[in-house]
């Protein structure tokens, strides 16, 4: 009797620009089968692995998963995604890492269990098995590229052994930048994992690795695909045993490894700062001998809060963070449609806004705050408050553009534009305060309303830009 | 008539026609460049066909 | 595929022509406003609108282009939603960029001040022309592929659900800053012989919109046509 199935392409039709890379592909992966996938450099293999983790458009058919209990969800067809896949393994061509984590941290999140798990021994000695034991509280960044190359494979063949069921490999070139040994362990691991009912699937052009495969796959560009036996060869090895503790990785390990990543190296913070403390700097030496009383309370206001809206749509720092070595990629993958939600709230300006309105309250009015109202000092916080929608709208559209393949090549802050008018709103609203004081009533212009207005404003720009990619 | 209004107006025009001016002069040399680009696949396929035969 | 260069040529021409018949006849037949009744700038700048207004109606033509063909593209991937799109961004870009030249001087005359924003049709068109010139830039910065067209219409949609906030934030700030109105509108009250001035010039800028319109997609055509043949050679399987 055949395997029960883990994964379905039905019909697969995917385009690169006006060619189809994949042309009516139909293929199933069952438990405990290793499929490579072979063919010259454009032929699709990496589209194919792509295609499998649901984050492509499909020009025709679909992709589904199956439960242990046999349910099929379609995952993505040809209308677009419909749900998240399960628990896989992943190992992308380009690593997916971020040179800032440590290679411990790298598999803590990849098996999304906290430092102080008591089952944390068994990555020692699975770091052992791959000789990176000694580099476990290295940086990424400080390693060899043939070591970042073991440690991203490890990444992706973990998941199997502490999942409880049987998940799927996804591999891209997993030997590409491997030495003999290290190849020899992939192998065997490979024959291992499959034979606890993971189904593998990966690309190479390593003759070796491909004879560890049960099935292979040739494409070739808008041929039909051949499919042949491999020879299975390979060794099972000993593997660690554990009671099954990995997690599927959830929306929580990347606000983590986002603050962990941040707290390391502050280049947010710092690039946010910069900018804004100049800014206040130049409102400073503009106005500064000028008699306040002579100059409308807007203009101020504006003043007072440029240095915040500054710092809000500056580019988020997480989104290089994303970029290195397809890292950002690699969370899309395992979050699904949660990526992009939780990554406009982790990469906005959170923190800033509100003691920079203050600071900048400070130095530009300082003493001659009896000019305005005694309101300001105790409602400062609410424009600078509203302020984060902003930094949060500024987030997305960043996010928006940055899923262009070259975005570093294309202006972002065009589309910021259309934050202006919450930032209009918002400086309105101070200029109220200032004037006549802070005012309950929900009168059009009235300081509540027109904070109300902008995060409103804010809320719609980032619900298109969140919403509208994934939908 | 006011001169200054005149200069002005004048230069807004040149501006607007120079822009116009500008795009459609960067059509035609871009379609200069792609049917350049089209003769040197033209040649390619002809000299294969040639061998071939 | 059909060659439209003599023809996209003889509009563009006959357009340039009418244009700029339309801009003596704004300066030797349509009688001026009074000098008086100026704020700032001068009381000539006022003849812009000829050429102004007919700007405007064509960009709005390029936009509405441009939605279409985002539509047609993220809901089908429909290979003419994406000819559209090109178009509209690229006629949207040029056409856009001449309203926003032109606007601030009708607006030193109509409303006191180069830019207000507080009007809406003004911010509109100046979000929407930073959008096609984000495409613009981007559709030739990226490589050509499905994904970055899906990300692209996707902006290019998000322009358009953006024009009804615009609407909303411009209208609560006119409310507060209500512009110096020191001549009628553009689009009320006017006298015969401004109207078909106006008429005159949108129809020449209609066919010029015809012509560029043409050739742009022509361009765009032959580029993917050629890039595919070298993709051809480039694989040696001719």
């Amino acid at each position: 009797m055949d395997e029960p199935c883990l994964l379905e392409l039905e019909g697969l039709v995917v385009s690169r620009g006006t060619r189809s890379v994949l042309n009516d592909i139909n293929f199933k992966l069952r438990e405990g089968e290793v499929v490579a996938l072979v063919g010259p450099n454009g032929s699709g293999k990496t589209t194919f692995i792509e295609s499998c983790t649901g984050t492509i458009p499909f020009m025709k058919g679909s992709l589904s998963y199956y439960s242990n209990t046999n349910d099929k969800t379609v995952i993505r067809n040809k209308d677009g995604r419909n749900s998240n896949i399960p628990q896989i393994g992943l190992t992308l061509q380009n690593d997916g890492i971020c040179g800032e984590e440590t290679v411990e941290e790298k598999l803590l999140s990849v098996l999304n269990i906290d430092e102080e798990d008591k089952n944390t021994h068994l990555i020692d000695s699975i770091l052992s098995d791959w000789g990176l034991y000694h580099r476990k509280s290295n940086r990424v960044s400080q390693l060899s590229g043939g070591l970042k190359r073991r440690l991203s494979v490890l990444s992706g063949l973990c998941p199997a052994i502490f999942s409880p069921q049987p998940i799927v490999i996804l591999l891209d070139e997993p030997s590409e930048g491997l030495d003999d040994e290290a190849c020899n362990i992939l192998t065997n691991w490979i024959r291992t994992i499959s034979s606890r009912g993971n189904g593998i699937i990966f690309t190479s052009h390593d003759r070796d690795l491909i004879n560890c495969a049960d099935r292979i796959i040739k494409l070739e560009e808008n041929k039909p695909i051949i499919e042949s036996l491999g020879k299975s060869s390979g060794t099972i090895v000993t593997m660690v045993e554990s009671e099954a503790f990995t997690k599927q990785i959830s929306a929580k390990s990347l606000v983590n490894w986002s603050i962990k990543m941040e707290l390391r190296n502050p280049i947010d913070t710092i690039s946010r700062l910069t900018p804004a403390l100049v800014t206040l700097l130049v409102s400073f030496s503009l106005i500064g001998n000028i008699n306040y009383e002579t100059i409308d309370t807007q203009i101020i206001s504006l003043l007072v809060l440029l240095p915040a809206f500054i710092t809000c749509i500056i580019s988020p720092a997480l989104i290089d963070r994303f970029n290195e070595a397809d890292c950002g990629k690699w969370w899309y993958i395992n979050l699904g449609t949660k990526f992009r939600p939780i990554s406009s709230f982790i990469g906005a300006s959170l923190i800033l806004p509100l003691p920079l309105t203050y600071l900048s309250w400070i130095i530009l009015i300082g003493d001659k705050s009896e000019l305005y109202s005694n309101d300001v000092v105790t409602w400062l916080w609410l424009p600078a408050l509203c302020m984060l929608d902003l930094a949060i709208a500024s987030s997305a559209l960043h996010f928006l553009v940055s899923d262009l393949q070259r975005s570093r090549a294309s202006s972002a802050s065009l589309l910021l534009i259309f934050l202006v008018w919450p930032f209009l709103e918002l400086s309105e609203a101070l200029s109220s305060i200032m004037a006549n004081g802070m005012s309950f009533s929900l009168e059009l212009g009235s300081p509540l309303i027109s904070c109300l207005f902008a995060s409103l404003i804010s809320s719609l720009v980032w619900l298109v830009a969140v919403f509208l990619p994934d939908a | 008539m006011n001169l200054s209004g005149l200069t002005e107006l004048a230069f807004a025009y040149v501006i607007l026609i120079g822009i116009i001016g500008g795009y459609v002069w960067n059509l035609f040399s871009k379609l200069d460049d792609i049917e350049s680009r089209i003769d040197t696949v033209e040649y390619h396929f002809s000299n294969k066909k040639l061998e071939e035969e | 595929m059909p060659d439209y260069k003599p023809v996209s040529l003889a509009l563009i021409l006959l357009g340039l022509f009418g244009s700029s018949i339309s801009i003596l006849l704004g300066f030797i037949w349509v009688p001026g406003i009074n000098p008086e009744s100026v704020q700032q700038g001068s009381a000539e700048s006022y003849r812009i609108l000829f050429w102004h207004v007919s700007f405007a109606w064509c960009s709005f033509l390029a936009f509405l282009m441009l939605f279409v063909g985002s539509i047609l593209w993220y809901l089908k991937n429909d290979e003419f939603g994406w000819r559209l799109f090109s178009t509209g961004s690229d006629m949207g870009l040029l056409f856009g960029f001449g309203v926003i030249t032109s606007g601030p001087i009708w607006g030193s005359v109509a409303w006191g001040k180069p830019w207000d924003w507080g009007d809406l049709r003004l911010n509109s068109f100046a979000l929407l022309t930073a959008v096609a010139l984000f495409l613009v830039l981007s559709r030739k910065s990226q490589p050509d592929t499905n994904q970055t067209r899906d990300t692209l219409s996707i902006i290019g949609l998000f322009g358009f659900f953006l024009v009804p906030i615009t609407a909303v934030a411009t209208t609560l700030y006119n409310r507060r800053h209500p512009p110096i109105i020191i001549i009628e509108g553009e689009d009320t009250g006017l006298p015969d012989d401004w109207k078909m001035v106006l008429i005159f010039s949108f129809v020449s800028f209609g066919l010029m919109f015809i012509g560029i319109s043409l050739l742009n997609d022509m361009v765009n055509q032959l580029e993917s046509k050629t890039e595919k043949y070298q993709r051809v050679i480039d694989r040696g399987e001719d």
